[in-house]
């Protein structure tokens, strides 16, 4: 008889992960062992789990940083990543610290199912020819310095918002209704973050984040 | 003729092969017939909340359309609940609960209930299926009420001694 597959699942909406985690619960094969929202919620649960579907865009930090810590304590375990604006940067990074998949929240639910299992199995399921492309990605980064990497980093969850605002082409006024805030705290986050950034405009910042992969335009 | 692309109806879900898992045994009872439009993003939020709801409240019929056919769901379908992403003009006039999440990225939700709105943070799975039985509680107290049953009749649903 085959093992159960542990599995961890950390997204910070709570409406998009609880009825995953119940649908993948009900599997014969599967018991989820932990859920969480945040870096700091997930990393007690690692241990817990061979399989982990990690989010990126986490709410204290990136979820490539948790592939990294699961990978460190679960040699053995498989980390999946499923994002929906997940940039080609953030997947090179996730790929470089370790996750054996890559989905976005577009595909079906037997999609997650299936990689889960083939993940268990051991199976490779990156293409080898894209893995070695976002690896490639990752390293070419990493010789041009990290330190765009780390100025990225920086940047809040809220900042990001409205970077991806600013990539969207909305103006002030709009990001602050998507976001509900003000459009004066708009303006604050948009001088933080290109401070952060070290550009002078927000059409620099947009451009940074652009080339650097943190924001996709649509 | 349908005016939108039905992507699932809850008869078209498999449910799961074991019956509780993990989550509380109380979710897992049978409520009346709840209409439930699912129009929310990504898509596999959308697919996992209606494979979810089949399986939690079985009697409840759950469409799950892409959110640029919500309106024309709503026109032609009359919910009792409606989870999707954007704000849509039909949506109060076409349904009593409704919940946008995350409207355009935003970090907040809103729920609206019989015209009344909150911000809320997000939508646990214990709060749809709380909200699909204050719905099936809704339709029950609209049903007409039960015919009077003659003394003939009585007699003959009179269980066996």
């Amino acid at each position: 008889m085959c093992a159960m597959i542990r599995l961890l699942l950390v997204d910070d909406h709570v409406s998009f992960r609880e009825p995953l985690a119940f649908m993948l619960d009900l599997e014969h094969d599967i018991a989820v062992v932990g859920q969480a929202g945040t870096l700091l919620e997930a990393r007690p649960l690692l241990p817990l789990a061979d399989i982990g579907i990690f989010d990126l865009d986490l709410p204290d930090g990136n979820g490539a940083d948790l592939i990294a810590d699961f990978r460190r304590v679960q040699p053995r375990g498989a980390a999946l990543v499923l994002t929906a604006s997940g940039g080609r940067l953030d997947l090179a990074h996730a790929v470089d610290a370790g996750a054996a998949a890559v989905l976005r929240k577009s595909v079906s639910f037997d999609v997650v199912l299936r990689t889960v299992r083939q993940l268990a199995a051991g199976e490779q399921v990156l293409q080898p020819e894209y893995r070695a492309e976002l690896l490639e990605v990752a390293r070419r980064r990493r010789a041009e310095g990290g330190d765009e990497r780390q100025r990225l980093a920086s940047l809040t969850p809220r900042e990001r918002d409205v970077l991806r605002g600013l990539a969207a082409g909305l103006s002030d006024k709009e990001i602050a209704l998507r976001l509900h805030i003000g459009r004066e705290t708009v303006r604050t986050h948009l001088v933080n973050l290109m401070a952060k950034l070290d550009v002078n405009s927000r059409l620099q910042a947009l451009v940074f984040a652009l080339r650097h992969g943190a924001v996709d335009l649509d | 003729m349908v005016g939108w692309n039905v992507e699932h109806r809850s008869a078209n879900y498999r449910g799961g092969r074991r019956p509780v898992g993990r989550f509380p045994e109380r979710f897992i009872r049978s409520s009346g017939l709840v209409r439930v439009i699912l129009a929310n993003d990504p898509a596999l939020a959308r697919e996992t909340l209606g494979r979810a709801i089949a399986v939690l409240r079985p009697g409840s019929e759950v469409l799950s359309v892409a959110p640029e056919q919500l309106e024309a769901a709503l026109a032609e379908y009359s919910p009792h609940l409606v989870v999707c992403s954007r704000a849509s003009e039909l949506l109060e006039r076409c349904a009593t609960r409704w919940v946008i999440l995350h409207p355009d990225g935003a970090a907040d939700s809103v729920l609206g209930v019989h015209g009344v709105w909150r911000v809320i943070d997000d939508l646990p799975l214990g709060a749809v299926v709380e909200l699909l039985d204050q719905a099936a509680s809704d339709a029950g107290e609209r049903r007409p009420p039960a015919p009077a049953v003659s003394a003939e009749g009585a007699a003959r649903f009179r269980p066996p001694d």
